[in-house]
């Protein structure tokens, strides 16, 4: 006889403001999609008061003072991260916050699996948590499922042919799942098919090009220069490489300095929460002059690979070398 | 006394002295290359040429009687006003309009084409069109429109007269506007003064608010934006705006042509397009999408002219050259935005507008290349 499943929870789509939620699984970007979702939903509400806490490098109090009223919040929205690795102090603050919860907070907590902290874990579902499900998403029908459900979001047509051939170009991440369908939502119009998918990720271009990017804008030259000129060694074409670095660097360059909450941002920008806010990390310590100067070379760059120049692997080398070059120094 | 026919061509003395001779003396040449900026007439030219030619009245080129009206207004059988919405000619095209020019002349003296965009032939489709002006038939006059003699094949140059229209000053556009449409001389020079001098874009600028607003909203954008975020945001709007007036003109040319062409072949509007038709739908379809890009080039252009002259202004200033603004109603503004950089800076801003240009046309992404575009036109990339 099969063991009985246990719940796995509803989907981050579904989810809404409660006083607690548990976030279950190993799939760090359902997680990630999670609290950006409720972070937009406190966003358009002033009264909430935001606190983000590490279960690993907890302080004693540290979740008291988070859930407490203040002067200015009668409400409060506290992340926390890392159940997994959680520290006795956190354990023994959390146990006691369980026992009355407050109803006007929402406690959004992550765990990605294993055994330590299951006394806690029993105890959140006990007080009548929200299961979420951040489960790996492996099956096929899962991916075809998330992209779907993406456009849909998005208020955007894909047809289905097209879904397949992204998921199987780009489905072996679903971190690049997503940022590949707000890339198409982004920047195309009408229906997207599968000419469309092709274009973008044909030969798994992307998932390459995604690494040459971050690679580049975090200095790290040697990753970056490797990783493309494997793809170009096998045949990538290297336009979608160029528009991939293209479009990292606009949203740093449209971020960066701006002191606006993430969620506000996003809906300003058209951009994806999530995406604001991985924008945001990865335009810490850049200059706006320097990120100026980038967004110029990508333009020549763009117009080296389209025959203006002698090589186009030699364009996107001298392209990444200049990005990287202008990168932080962390 | 310039003759009626050819009153509208603002500030042309010199063109239409030597138009008036050849119509008088009544053996004109055979093929004619008239060339100009953009907005400075030569299509009119052509047509009251045209007009002026095929006019029985004494003296020729009167206006008002029948042939001049229906050359004037593109309805002369044995006047035909040629254009394409491709980017090029095809050598098919141009062997259609050589069959054209072999019919007879009809009820008129002459059989004259008129090619409004002879500089859209490629070095094949000019060579075939160089056999019909070598041997023309009997009473055959081509007039080819170009905006430079250098943007059309040498060897149809030298085989044709050259007629050079000059930018009309913006006093004698004002003048035009007032006269022709009546409009208002305070607008009319405003507006002769915005297009520096392109007669289509002053007309309409002096008569649509909204086009008055839009360039506006262009020329003060190195006003507004001054940090990358908002540089980057530009180049989005600008961009998308392009995109949309292109979509939105295509799209509603393309529903029309097809629903055309379905009535044409006797098809309802639902019904199915029969296997051997469905190679005539497609070919609309391509033509429309590469008019899409055309018109998204021509509404990107025109945007990166009007901002060419915020900073033509501000570079007068900084010379001070004394000369009156293109934009005198932003003066102040532009005197502030003048001392807060170098010379230098103006002339890389200006120059980064015509590398912007260049790059849009050799098929950079259109908006990568005005990001750069934006992002250089900054005063002080750096400033948070
Ligand atoms: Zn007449």
């Amino acid at each position: 006889m099969a063991r009985a499943q246990a719940n796995p929870g509803i989907s981050w789509r579904d989810l809404t403001p409660q006083p607690l939620i548990l976030l279950s699984g190993s799939e760090q970007y359902l997680a990630s999609r999670a609290f950006e979702l409720l972070r937009a939903q406190a966003a358009s509400r002033e009264d909430i008061a935001h606190t983000r806490l590490n279960a690993q490098s907890y302080e004693p109090g540290e979740l008291l003072l988070a859930t407490s009223a203040s002067l200015f919040s009668t409400a409060n929205l506290v992340e926390i991260h890392d159940l997994a690795t959680m520290n006795e102090y956190f354990l023994k603050d959390a146990l006691a916050y369980l026992k009355s919860p407050a109803p006007e907070n929402v406690l959004i907590m992550h765990h990605s699996g294993g055994a330590r902290g299951k006394k806690l874990l029993d105890a959140v579902k006990a007080a009548g948590a929200v299961l979420v499900n951040c489960q790996p998403v492996k099956k096929d029908a899962e991916k075809i499922e998330f992209v779907t459900a993406e456009f849909k979001a998005a208020k955007r047509r894909i047809t289905n042919d097209a879904v397949k051939a992204l998921v199987a170009a780009v489905g072996n991440s679903l971190a690049e799942l997503g940022s590949s369908c707000s890339q198409l939502i982004q920047d195309t119009t009408g229906t997207v098919d599968q000419d469309v998918v092709d274009k973008y990720y044909g030969g798994r271009v992307e998932a390459t090009a995604f690494k040459v990017a971050d690679a580049a804008i975090a200095g790290n030259a040697q990753v970056a220069l490797r990783t493309l000129r494997h793809a170009l060694g096998t045949g990538t074409d290297p336009i979608p490489i160029v528009a991939t670095l293209a479009m990292k660097v606009r949203q740093l360059a449209k971020v960066l300095g701006v002191n606006e909450p993430a969620a506000v941002l996003a809906s300003q920008l058209g951009m994806a929460p999530w995406q604001v806010q991985q924008a945001q990390q990865q335009a810490r310590g850049w200059k706006r002059a320097d990120l100026a100067a980038c967004v110029e070379t990508i333009a020549q760059t763009d117009r080296m690979v389209k025959g203006g120049g002698r090589s186009p692997g030699y364009a996107l080398e001298r392209a990444i070398l200049f990005i990287a070059g202008k990168a932080p120094r962390h | 006394m310039i003759r009626p026919v050819f009153a509208d061509l603002a500030g042309q003395q010199r063109v239409i002295t030597t138009l008036t001779e050849q119509v008088d003396q009544g053996e004109p040449t055979h093929a004619w290359l008239f060339t100009g900026p953009p907005g400075s007439g030569r299509t009119t030219a052509a047509r009251a040429f045209a007009a002026a030619l095929q006019c029985t009245a004494s003296p020729a080129g009167c206006g008002t009687c029948p042939t001049c009206v229906s050359v004037v207004s593109g309805k002369h059988p044995d006047v035909a006003f040629i254009s394409t919405e491709k980017f090029e000619y095809q050598v098919r095209d141009i062997r259609e309009i050589i069959t054209q020019a072999q019919d007879k002349a009809s009820q008129a003296r002459w059989r004259i084409i008129i090619i409004e965009d002879a500089d859209r032939m490629s070095e094949r489709s000019g060579n075939v069109m160089l056999k019909a002006i070598e041997e023309p038939p009997a009473n055959m006059i081509w007039i080819l429109c170009a905006p430079s003699p250098a943007d059309v094949l040498v060897t149809i140059r030298s085989r044709c007269r050259a007629v050079n229209l000059s930018i009309p000053s913006t006093e004698d556009v004002a003048q035009l506007l007032v006269r022709r449409d009546g409009l208002d001389a305070e607008l009319a020079r405003f507006a002769a003064r915005a297009s520096q001098s392109h007669i289509g874009v002053a007309r309409l600028l002096a008569r649509d608010e909204q086009a008055r607003i839009q360039r506006e909203k262009v020329v003060t954008l190195p006003l507004r934006v001054t940090t990358l975020p908002q540089a980057m945001e530009a180049a989005a709007e600008i961009s998308k705006l392009s995109a949309e007036r292109a979509e939105h003109i295509t799209g509603a040319d393309l529903q029309h042509k097809v629903s055309e062409l379905r009535k044409a072949n006797g098809l309802g509007e639902e019904e199915n397009i029969p296997a051997g038709l469905r190679g005539q739908f497609r070919e609309l379809e391509e033509n429309a999408k590469r008019f899409a890009r055309r018109a998204s080039f021509d509404a990107i252009d025109r945007t990166l002219t009007d901002l060419t002259t915020f900073f033509r202004d501000v570079l007068s200033l900084q010379l001070d050259t004394r000369v009156e603004l293109v934009n005198e109603h932003l003066r102040e503004k532009l005197n502030a935005f003048a001392a807060h950089q170098s010379r230098e800076k103006t002339l890389s801003q200006i120059d980064a507008i015509d590398e912007a240009r260049r790059r849009i046309a050799a098929n950079v992404n259109q908006l990568m290349a005005l990001e750069a575009l934006m992002t250089r036109l900054l005063q002080n990339p750096g400033r948070r």
